[in-house]
């Protein structure tokens, strides 16, 4: 049987979460020493903990059962299990286990504290983007904020309705902005477990007046009254559908539009 | 970097944001007219680069990294990663992973070093590594 070293620390990113490094293969019959460890990392007292497998090469079928056992126990506390660090043969093994749909198998420790701030709800990502007013960049922003929606395990839905939000403003942007003197679209998203928060902003050169100010905001308000008969202005009519929220805000040199939409349950 | 052909990008340091960030910039790159081997291997670029950024960066969990892309002309894009640095790291050090072929140097870099035609390496308060990719003829 090889030597196994087992060291528990708290993590450095959070002190609600304990670090298990495990260094040495994992074999048949080492299921008592895991043990043994996971029992003294979880006397510090708490609920979260981490798993680092990253100086693991080989770990045997029965000692993925005791990690689930533990992990059990902790769910049970509404605590949880994070392992980081899984090789690519061990991801495998834990893979025709069926492992990688109960635990989460992260590439590293501060993944891991992401991904645990995330689910407690307490994380706001933020991805700040900027294109040149170019109307052929809109599909790259839509496709990529759907993805984004994705990895963040929006539904496809809320992906496909994020995706003809982005379509709708963005291309108003464009639209709308000066593109002799200031060539660029702004896009601010915060993405959090629970809504969705986007900022697109176009910028002019200054000499937008009052009344502009007072019609763009108008319309932001009740755009079905302000609907052309020439099939304009359904973009912002849509949008207003598909979000909890839809604010203007006109500046002298500066349009930007704030979007809130709510994570589909 | 003047606004009107460059893109930026800034997200989490998280590995799981690499896949979408490369695609995005691949469909920019794409959208610009480059062919379709151009944007590939400009996706590994990226690929291999926000991932060092990530692996070797501040460990902070609030850590950022910025990705520009700059539409020279025709025939040109520059891509630049922008960190804040990690304390083991300094200016000189990366420059010397960068030159060095010997097995210091990682794959990643290596892969970089075949595919692009210049890196700048730059570090005072954030680490930004730019490369340039041209198409050849």
């Amino acid at each position: 049987m090889s030597d196994v070293k087992l060291k528990t620390f708290i993590s450095s990113h959070s002190s609600f979460i304990t670090v298990l490094k495990v260094i040495g293969n994992l074999d048949a019959g080492m299921e008592t020493q895991l043990s043994k460890g996971l029992e003294s990392s979880l006397e510090i007292g708490n609920k979260f903990l981490i798993v680092d497998l990253s100086d693991v090469d080989f770990i045997s079928s029965p000692i993925i059962g005791t990690l689930m056992g533990i992990r059990r126990r902790l769910v049970e506390t509404a605590g949880d299990l994070y392992i980081v660090g899984l090789s690519a043969e061990n991801k495998n093994k834990f893979k025709l286990m069926g492992a990688e749909k109960i635990f989460f198998c992260l590439h590293d420790e501060r993944s891991a504290v992401l991904k645990h701030e995330w689910e407690q709800e307490k994380r706001k990502d933020s991805l700040i983007l900027e294109i040149p007013s170019r109307l052929d960049f809109i599909p790259c922003v839509r496709s990529f904020i759907s993805r984004v929606g994705g990895i963040k395990d929006y539904t496809k839905r809320d992906s496909f309705r994020l995706e003809t939000i982005i379509d709708e403003i963005g291309n108003n942007a464009i639209e709308h902005c000066d593109a002799e003197t200031n060539n660029k679209i702004d896009f601010e998203i915060g993405i959090s477990k629970e809504k969705v928060e986007i900022n697109v902003t176009d910028y002019h050169d200054g000499t937008i007046t009052k009344e502009d100010c007072e019609n763009i905001k108008k319309i932001f308000k009740d755009p079905a009254k302000y609907r052309d008969d020439f099939k304009r202005g359904r973009g912002i009519e849509l949008v207003k559908m598909l979000t909890e929220s839809l604010d203007v805000e006109v500046e002298e040199n500066k349009t930007t539009v704030k979007i809130l939409k709510m994570k589909e349950v | 970097m003047s606004s009107e052909n460059t893109i930026r990008l800034t997200f989490p340091a998280n590995m799981e944001y690499i896949p979408s960030v490369r695609k995005f910039f691949a469909d920019c790159i794409t959208a610009t007219g480059f062919s379709r081997r151009f944007t590939f291997r400009s996706e590994i670029v990226i690929d291999e680069l926000c991932n060092n950024a990530i692996r070797h960066g501040s460990q902070a969990v609030n850590e950022a990294i910025t990705v520009y892309i700059e539409l020279v002309d025709e025939k040109t894009i520059t891509i630049t990663v922008e960190n804040s640095v990690a304390e083991e790291f300094s200016n000189k050090d990366l420059k010397e992973i960068i030159q060095s072929s010997n097995g210091k140097c990682g794959r990643g870099i290596k892969i970089i070093k075949i595919l692009c035609d210049s890196i700048v390496v730059n570090s005072k308060e954030n680490t930004s590594i730019s490369v340039t990719r041209k198409i050849k003829g």
